[in-house]
């Protein structure tokens, strides 16, 4: 009974005649959908399989198929004759394009069992071309290795096919079943010392042999050591790190992954070799010459033995020396090997006469945390959820190490300089970070791990990594194209790629830099239309709609007629992004009057003692700017004053006209009171206008009325503050308030319980006072959002504008029309705003989370995007 | 909507067909005009035409053109301010009166000129006082403009003069939705027809025919040049008449150059042309103001700095040998067109961030032979977000686009284009500051609302060389258009390679 196994992941290349049973042997051992067959394909172009004149479209339609699979990891299985070296070459050549080892199972039966079968099938194929097949594939089958088949299994009777078994063998790499815990440890090239000491602070107690010599070491808690390579060369020891390094795997308590100076080192030891003795390799090698013949061998054997990349903990986590990127994750190929070892190398040099790289971390996308060394830096630092732990040891740095999954770093520092860097230290990769972000040594040092472990406390539960922020190069891939988004509040959102392709042009021409814009507010829903005469909305239906999702306190707030605003601003001497932007991602001001802007709001900040009290360096701020003609006047201009200006104009000429007729004699009374009345809604529509429009010099005339604290943060994570009771969002801006009055406007408000009808009527009054003089009116929010209950969110607030407002959004004349305007739709709206909203907290739970700046840019242009829907712009 | 005849006597109302005792409703299509007399006797009488409009009549007229602002089908000024609504319902209730038809029983009482009192409380007019000043005075009319100080485009509007009510009437027709700049209703070719019958007598050598050709037929090349052709035959200057544009004209854009610059180079008369913030109907960098500042083929080869800008553009890349070029920020496809004409450019690309300019670079390259269509791609993209899409290019185009970024995005364009697209060759061409002050425009003042920066020579350099440096390129640098002796030329161009070190 012969044992075939293959690879989890491989392209399997079915190879022999026609009816030497192929297609039954891979019905028998392959699941239905992973085997491409093609004389399906033929059918599927053809209508009919056997059709040869089909058999180059047939062909491209397989490798289209197959090329896919391979691309999403895939086992595919190749039902064709392939008893050409042709028809083999394209398939291999697939495989190797997804890196997926290809591997061929021949069915080598004799010619008269082929011969039986096809004569009994209906449309035979005849014996000469049975014969013809089973010529080439025995002239090709030698030479199948070669063609780069990495496994070539054979049958040779209808026995040994009918009993084969095939066994599926993980790859070398795939350690997914195991999710640690680790340490993970970066370049130690032979730092002996530091590694010990590095142990001892990860709590592993180390084992020394007679000679004092240390040769394992163990974590009481079962935790593991993950060698990221290049244990040799450059510093005192290499050896001393290989005998530790090499008891520790072989007793299970440390697990390695090759780096360059590992592959250097197997060559320098090979036989016929010519490797250059340089980068501390001479020293490598003057030592295991000292230790002798039989422990070189071993350090050569276990050397040669290490994989390039290791997938850990159900794909979340993977170790290479020098990285991977994600499409090579799990793959097996020289490329990946190369990369793995190398980096992603352009063959260009620098100045330094050193590799330049490409910056394939900026790039990375993926949700699996990337951890490498090979480039050394001064301090660590997450850049799209990889992270490089190669602080230089050998060149005086730190050795520095991962706990995982706690994402703690835990460093040592080098006792001295043991090697001088050839490009000074922390001078990146010879490429600058494309983004001109500060290159990796750039970085304040992460000084507190503690620190790094109470932020992660709060990460997003997709197991994204912190960052500072910084992350290269936004793609337009992050952005474009159909997109469904995953949010902590709302499960998964839509976006459609028209409305995605709207941010993108928004986003692109007219926003501030995409990292400059944390957040961007939601729209919001009114309130069902009142069925009170003489009313378009009220207060009584906001009240009855939280009464029914069964919320026991709302509070209305004071709704400012101004736009929508959102700040963001460091505390003095912080450095990062700030900003003061529109709810489209636009600047209010030019940058010199934001500056001043943001200095204004952050003297407020420190005065109200709120930096120390939340204990933060940065605070996101919703807020509502005045006037609204700041940011409007272009509107104001084309659309608002022209309808106060015409009307006057006109209605003053007409009501004379009329009042002439009319002393005529003239039947004209009718038409007369009906203008009479038109003309005196313009006047009122005028008056509202005014309200809301008046003059500002710089900052001077200029008012800010914030309502929440989104979030409050350090460098690169933080708190979000969006779930705190509304009371203390008004509390902090009252203290803004109180600390610079004349910038910072309150907010009004009062609670009320809507199942309770005196403090609805409480709520009621204080709407009709707020809105009788013009007042736009109030938002009626849950006093403790966000809200969720079973069937999903509940609106994060209605508004209720007031009746003599809501002529600037239905025209002068509304309330005559109040009976058609009643019937408005608000499903859509409502829909929209909910999504806005979770989007919304998404991106600030990213940027508190300390995701990278493309998981939250993608949140935020989310929120663009969907104001793209057609909504009713009066709602 | 409301306008008021007046005129001696007690002819007006048999001119007008109305009875001055008897106010009649007509039914309109976006509402209902009334007329009716406030005075009317031996002395004098006065006729008063009122459109009350329909809301929801009047919001489902689509052709009903407003910018950028959704809200602006709801509030609106249309049902107060004259326009081509009121045109419309003239034309409707007065139209016995704008064909000049006689009463049965007074012969030739239509022909005669009389004075007349046209009062318009409130006309709109994009181009304020001055507008109505410059189109009713060339027809004999005496004006009393006065804007509202609550909106410039709102004009209180009082004609007086002696003219036949026919020809006052059409006027009216003719000029109410000239001084709007817009039409309610689609512009088709019976609009030439339209304005044919009601302006060949006087259009012909009104000043403002061309402006108001172009108005009336919205902007519309074929019928402006139809019209021109039947109103204007014989004349020498029409065949101009379809370009002469330049009230709207970009000096960036002007045909001759600095010495001839235009007179009112930034002030375009159009409101919907002088959007705060550019909208869809401008392209993002490229030729930045669109379609109704190009100069045309009638003047001459020259065509202006734009031009002149894609003659350099295409000379470089030839003279570089580069057979594949993106240009990145295409806008509406000048340079693309330009080079797919050029068999030496085997793959072109356009990208743009503005779907609405890529549209209309398909529209305007549709138009090509399909064999130089299939060399094109277009595509949605931004030079500040890195794009597989931007590899492979021989050359990259940068043409009047980095001065519509905001300068901490650049950093973000270095890269995608200098450090991840990374081409042979990158050409960068931008506006000059030094040269500025020869279009007559102030320090500090932009050629172009949307630009957020313009950079001097020195300032230009300075980033040029420190972006090749840091990405391993040379570059060279020229300047295009007319050269100044101090100021240098209108435009800068930067030309980077790296030949060699890594195709």
């Amino acid at each position: 009974m012969p044992e075939l196994e293959i690879p989890q992941t491989c392209l399997v290349l079915l190879v022999g005649a026609s009816a030497a049973g192929k297609s039954t042997f891979a019905a028998r051992h392959f699941d239905q959908f992973e085997v491409v067959s093609s004389d399906f394909c033929r059918g599927l172009v053809s209508g009919d399989p056997l059709d040869q004149s089909a058999t180059a479209d047939a062909f491209e339609a397989l490798e289209g198929i197959v090329g896919i699979r391979l691309r999403r990891g895939l086992l595919t299985v190749v039902d064709a004759t392939n008893v050409q070296a042709a028809a083999r070459k394209s398939l291999i050549a697939l495989a190797r394009a997804h890196d997926v080892l290809p591997v061929g199972i021949v069915l080598d039966l004799p010619e008269s069992v082929c011969l039986a079968r096809d004569s009994a099938r209906e449309r035979s194929l005849g014996g000469r071309v049975i014969a013809r097949q089973i010529g080439d594939l025995r002239r090709g089958v030698k030479g199948l290795g070669r063609e780069g088949l990495r496994q070539v299994h054979t049958l040779r009777t209808e026995d040994e096919v009918a009993t084969a078994r095939i066994v599926r063998v993980p790859l070398l790499n795939d350690r997914r079943g195991d999710a640690g815990p680790f340490d993970v440890v970066g370049d130690v090239h032979g730092c002996l010392d530091e590694l010990l000491e590095l142990l001892e602070r990860l709590g592993y107690a180390v084992t020394r042999d007679e000679a004092e010599r240390p040769v394992d070491a163990a974590h009481p808690a079962g935790r593991r050591l993950v060698f990221l390579g290049d244990l040799v060369d450059r510093g005192p020891d290499s050896v001393g790190v290989l005998r530790l390094a090499m008891g520790m795997t072989a007793a299970g308590h440390a697990i390695a992954v090759t780096g360059n100076h590992e592959a250097r080192l197997v060559r320098a030891l090979g036989r016929g070799s010519k490797v250059e003795p340089t980068h501390g390799l001479a020293g490598t090698l003057a030592a295991l010459a000292e230790a002798g013949p039989e422990f070189t061998a071993r350090a050569r054997q276990w050397a040669y033995d290490l994989v390039a990349h290791l997938v850990f903990d159900g794909g979340r986590l993977v170790v290479a020396h020098a990285g991977l990127k994600e499409a090579y994750h799990g793959r097996a190929s020289g490329r990946v090997r190369a990369f793995a070892l190398y980096g992603d190398t352009t063959g260009e040099s620098d100045e330094y006469g050193l590799p330049v790289r490409h910056p394939w971390a900026e790039e990375y996308r993926g949700r699996a945390k990337v951890i490498y060394g090979h480039t050394p830096v001064l301090e660590t630092r997450w850049v799209n959820n990889t992270l490089c732990l190669d602080t230089g040891c050998a060149f005086g740095g730190k050795l520095s190490a991962l706990r995982y999954p706690e994402n703690e770093i835990v460093q040592v520092a080098a006792r001295r300089v043991y090697s001088e860097p050839i490009r000074p230290l922390g001078s990146g990769s010879g490429v600058a970070p494309a983004s001109g972000l500060a290159r990796a040594g750039d970085q304040a040092p992460d000084a507190d791990p503690a620190a790094a472990h109470s932020r992660d406390a709060g990460a997003a539960p997709g197991g994204w990594a912190l960052a500072d922020g910084a992350g290269g190069l936004l793609d337009a891939g992050d952005v474009l194209g159909k997109r469904v988004i995953e949010t902590r509040w709302m499960g998964r959102v839509s976006v459609q790629a028209e409305q995605a392709a709207a941010a993108f042009e928004v986003m692109s021409r007219f926003s501030a830099a995409p990292d400059r814009i944390a957040y961007l507010p939601p729209t919001m829903a009114p309130v069902g239309a009142s069925r009170l005469d003489g009313f378009l909305e009220h207060p009584r239906e906001a009240f009855a709609y939280f009464a029914d999702f069964g919320v026991v306190e709302v509070i209305c707030e004071e709704k400012h007629m101004g736009s929508r605003a959102v700040a963001w601003v460091r505390a003095p001497g912080a450095v990062g992004p700030e900003s003061l932007h529109t709810r489209t991602g636009r600047p209010f001001f030019d940058s010199e009057l934001e500056a001043e802007a943001l200095s204004r709001i952050r003297a407020a900040i420190g005065a109200a003692g709120l930096w120390d009290e939340l204990g933060a360096e940065w605070l996101l701020l919703d807020a509502e700017l005045m006037p609204w003609s700041l940011k409007a006047e272009g509107l104001l201009e084309d659309q608002y004053r022209p309808v106060a200006a015409g009307a006057q104009a006109m209605y003053g000429a007409a009501l004379e006209a009329l009042a002439d007729g009319i002393e005529r004699g003239l039947d004209l009374t009718e038409l007369r009171d009906r203008t009479a009345r038109r003309a005196e809604n313009a006047a009122a529509f005028g008056r509202v206008l005014e309200r809301y429009a008046w003059e500002t010099t710089g900052l001077a005339g200029v008012r800010l009325a914030p309502f929440q604290v989104l979030a409050a943060g350090h460098g690169g994570g933080g708190e979000p503050l969006y779930a705190r009771p509304h009371v203390w969002h008004l509390a902090m801006a009252d203290r803004l308030a109180a600390a610079d009055p004349e910038f910072f406007q309150v907010t009004r408000r009062i609670l009320v319980r809507p199942g309770d009808s005196g403090s609805q009527a409480d709520g009621v009054v204080w709407w009709e006072k707020l809105t009788a003089a013009g007042g736009e009116g109030m938002v009626v929010k849950p006093a403790a959002a966000p809200v969720r209950l079973a069937k999903g969110l509940v609106q994060p607030g209605l508004k209720v504008r007031g009746r003599e407002y809501l002529r600037i959004t239905y025209g002068p004349d509304y309330l005559d029309q109040l009976d058609s305007l009643r019937n408005r739709s608000l499903g859509r709206k409502r829909s929209l705003a909910l999504r806005e909203y979770a989007l919304g907290l998404e991106a600030v739970d990213r940027l508190a989370a300390g995701e990278p700046l493309w998981r939250r840019h993608e949140a935020v242009c989310a929120v663009l995007a969907l104001e793209s829907e057609p909504v009713d712009p009066r709602l | 909507m409301f306008v008021e005849i007046g005129a001696p006597g007690a002819d007006l109302s048999h001119i007008l067909f109305k009875h001055p005792d008897h106010p009649r409703a007509f039914d309109l299509p976006v509402g209902r005009a009334w007329v009716w007399y406030p005075q009317a006797g031996p002395a004098r009488t006065r006729a008063a035409l009122m459109v009350e409009t329909d809301p929801a009549a009047l919001r489902a007229s689509r052709r009903f053109k407003v910018s950028g602002f959704e809200l602006g089908h709801h509030i609106n000024d249309r049902s107060y301010a004259a326009s081509s609504l009121l045109a419309v319902a003239i034309a409707r209730v007065f139209s016995s009166a704008l064909r000049g038809q006689d009463p049965v029983e007074q012969p030739g009482l239509a022909a005669r000129e009389r004075p007349l009192e046209i009062r318009l409380p409130s006309v709109r007019s994009r181009g304020g006082a001055t507008l109505v000043h410059e189109l009713f005075e060339p027809l004999g009319w005496g004006v009393a403009a006065e804007q509202s100080p609550l909106a410039a485009q709102s004009v209180d509007v009082t004609l007086t003069g002696s003219a036949t009510v026919q020809a006052a009437l059409a006027h009216l027709y003719v000029l109410l939705p000239v001084l709007d700049g817009a039409k309610h209703y689609w512009v088709g070719p019976q609009e030439v027809d339209k304005l044919v019958r009601h302006a060949d007598q006087w259009l012909a050598t009104h000043p403002a025919r061309a402006m108001i050709m172009r108005r009336y037929l919205a902007h519309q090349g074929e019928y402006v040049a139809d019209a021109a052709e039947r109103l204007i035959a014989g004349e020498a200057d029409h065949a101009s008449l379809g370009s002469d544009r330049s009230p709207d004209r970009h000096p960036d854009q002007t045909a001759t150059g600095p010495t001839s610059r235009p007179a009112e180079p930034l002030q375009p008369l159009s409101a919907t042309d002088t959007r705060p913030e550019p909208t869809d109907g401008e392209a993002w960098g490229g030729e930045a103001t669109g379609g109704d500042a190009e100069p045309v083929a009638t003047q001459g080869a020259g065509g202006g700095l734009a031009a002149a800008r894609r003659d350099a553009v295409l000379a470089r890349l030839g003279a570089a040998g580069a057979r594949s070029v993106l240009d990145l920020g295409c806008g509406e496809g000048r340079l693309l067109a330009d080079l797919l004409r050029h068999p030496q450019f085997t793959r072109v690309a356009g990208a743009d961030p503005a779907t609405s300019a890529l549209a209309r670079a398909d529209q305007r390259l549709a138009r090509l032979p399909e064999r130089a269509r299939d060399r094109l791609t277009l595509f949605q993209a931004s030079a500040t977000y890195r794009d597989r899409r931007f590899a492979g290019f021989d050359a990259i185009v940068l043409s009047e686009v980095v001065e519509h970024l905001d300068p901490d995005r650049l950093a973000a364009l270095e890269g995608v284009v200098f450090a991840a697209a990374r081409p042979r060759l990158v050409l960068v061409t931008t506006p000059n500051r030094d040269f500025n002050p020869l279009y007559g425009l102030a320090d500090g003042e932009p050629r172009n609302p949307d630009h957020r920066f313009e950079w001097n020579r020195a300032e230009f350099t300075a980033w040029a060389r420190r972006v090749a440096a840091g990405h391993g390129y040379h570059v060279t640098f020229d300047g295009i258009g007319q050269l100044d002796p101090e100021r240098g030329a209108p435009t800068q161009s930067a030309e980077f390679r790296n030949d060699g070190e890594n195709a």
